[in-house]
């Protein structure tokens, strides 16, 4: 059964189209990378995903549950199933928490009251599986680095065991060297092929480091489906074509454009 | 000297902030009608260097070394100079149109305000000609003069920044990571709109940017920047293709290939001592793999290897 499954949607704000008949699954464990231009529709299409936004039309479903078809507490219950990580990772922690308080949150709405010591070790194992330090967890979200609260930002996702993951752009805030950091994490967390992960990016290359499949949006409609490395040897929709072209020209060796 | 002087000129240039030196040893020039790329990770001391080119850092901070503005010596500039040479002469690009630009101004009313400050000759009638002129400079329709920030997309809005950075015809651009909120496309059409403002029309351009394969698809010269100092300088072809520093190659291998064969793990590049005091040695001495004693003991010097200008005991060795 498919982790995420999005039939038809269609979604319209303000007499525009912005996704038009959109469908496509996410089967369990699996990492698919989302790419197109700024107002392609990818954050409509995330939202929708979410069950954030309802589209005009179409069927959105979390495994076998259709989530618009629940009521409002179970849909809250059945939001347990998928976690995000947002773009903007100081934006998306609460100042005002320490480390521990933001990662214990979704396990304190999920999973009801925990002891105290089996919430404590919880906390730190979903710390540890993204690569931070215990002594982190007492700090507030100014004294960490981007690429940290990145990493925070995917205990959280993480924590309440969800069957997806959407990630929107969670490398572009950050340097070369915490991007790819982050990349190696978050390579690992797909290779375990235990959660599936839905990565939105304007970056091309962080995509296909993660994932091999991709798909490709444009104008609200869905242009591509396939595997990355195909789709990026030989685009067949202009989006992506010119997406390659304005990121090859910079390139000597160490790009690897398309031959 | 001061007649053949590029417009924007760093000699030894160095700040701190109390004890903590976040800069130090920064020797640059950006020449009229060229773009250099100042590339560098979060913490390296970027935007340090860019409030004290525009005359804003932060009370306490306390410069050393040589800083001149269009032949004016930061030293002696007052803060009278200073508010003159921002805008005139320092034309500034911040990073995000959505929290640079105020929500409740329409980009007309934007541009009059920044035209009559800096050009305050204009009557009405040619501030409203320069409004259309400046908007088809960055290449935007006239008609986006009547949208306010929130009806703009991160491209327009971007390209609005430029044309106000642009309203007071300044010597100097300075680009603050002005393609961060950009996909590839947009991105790239805006580099070339600034790679176009230094080579027709003269401008010296510094561009802060933490990628370093798109800045240096349009900058004429890079220059690294790693806690506080400059460790590689030179043509960006060559910085980019050919590093010759360990650390700015490990900034360019930490970035993964578009198209297989992929790496199994992106190596990551090392982390530099931070320059908080009076150092020995090189910032790299504790994490990077060529370091041995001479690199524990002596500060690198500026060297000349390969065409570039490099701070490290060991660039060009393997060559």
């Amino acid at each position: 059964m498919s982790a995420l499954r999005v039939e038809g949607v269609t979604v319209w704000r303000e007499g525009r189209c912005l996704l038009d008949r959109v469908s496509f699954a996410v089967g369990a464990g699996e990492t698919v990378g989302l790419v197109g231009p700024s107002g392609a529709g990818k954050t409509t299409l995330l939202r929708v995903a979410l069950a954030l936004e309802r589209p005009t039309e179409g069927a959105l479903y979390w495994g076998d549950q259709q989530p618009w078809a629940l009521r409002a507490a179970a849909l809250r219950g059945a939001r347990r199933h998928v976690g995000v990580v947002l773009q903007q990772p100081a934006a998306s922690l609460d100042p005002r928490r320490t480390v521990f308080e933001s990662v214990a949150e979704p396990l304190d709405t999920h999973a009801g009251p925990l002891r105290a010591a089996v919430r404590r070790a919880r906390v730190l194992r979903a710390l540890d599986r993204v690569g931070l330090a215990a002594s982190l967890a007492s700090r507030l979200p100014r004294a960490v680095s981007g690429g940290e609260a990145q990493r925070i930002a995917i205990a959280r996702a993480l924590i309440v065991e969800p069957s997806l993951v959407l990630m929107d752009e969670p490398t572009s805030a950050l340097d070369p060297s915490a991007a790819a950091s982050l990349l190696n994490l978050i390579a690992d967390l797909c290779g375990q092929q235990t959660v599936a992960f839905l990565i939105v990016s304007h970056d091309l290359a962080a995509v296909g480091a993660l994932a091999r499949r991709l798909l490709v949006l444009d104008a609200g409609r869905l242009v591509a489906d396939g595997p990355t490395d195909s789709l990026y040897a030989a685009p067949p929709c202009a989006a992506l074509a010119a997406a390659l072209a304005a990121r090859v020209a910079s390139g000597c060796g160490v790009d690897h454009g398309p031959s | 000297m001061q007649t053949e002087q590029a417009p924007l000129t760093l000699q030894g240039f160095g700040l701190r902030y109390g004890s903590d030196v976040v800069l130090a040893q920064i020797d640059l020039q950006v020449r009229a009608g060229e773009v250099v790329a100042l590339v560098g990770a979060s913490g390296a001391g970027k935007t340090s260097l860019l409030h004290a080119v525009l005359g804003l850092s932060p009370a306490g901070a306390c410069a050393e070394g040589g800083l001149w503005i269009h032949g004016v010596d930061r030293a002696q500039a007052t803060e009278a100079e200073w508010a003159r040479l921002r805008g005139r002469v320092l034309g500034l690009i911040p990073q995000d149109p959505l929290t640079a630009l105020p929500a409740h101004r329409r980009v007309d009313g934007l541009l009059d305000e920044v035209l009559r400050r800096h050009q305050p000759t204009l009557d009405r009638r040619a501030r409203r000609a320069a409004q259309a002129r400046l908007l088809q400079q960055v290449g935007l329709d006239s008609a986006l003069r009547q949208r306010y920030p929130h009806a703009l997309s991160g491209g327009q809005g971007q390209r609005v920044l430029v044309a106000l950075a642009l309203a007071g015809d300044p010597a100097i651009l300075i680009a603050d990571e002005p393609t961060s909120a950009l996909d590839a496309v947009a991105a790239r059409a805006l580099l070339g709109l600034l790679a176009q403002e230094a080579h027709a029309r003269g401008r010296a351009v510094l561009l802060v940017s933490h990628d370093l394969a798109a800045s240096a698809a349009v900058a004429d010269r890079v220059a690294v920047l790693a806690a506080g100092r400059l460790v590689e300088v030179g043509p960006a072809a060559a910085v980019m293709c050919q590093p010759v520093h360990p650390y700015v190659q490990a900034l360019v291998a930490a970035r993964p290939p578009l198209l297989p064969p992929r790496p199994r793990r992106l190596a990551l590049a090392p982390t530099a001592a931070p320059c908080a005091q009076p150092r020995h040695g090189c910032a790299f001495a504790a994490t990077c793999v060529q370091a041995d004693g001479r690199c524990v003991e002596q500060v690198p010097a500026w060297r000349t290897v390969a065409g570039r200008q490099v701070t490290c005991h060991h660039a060009g060795e393997g060559a």
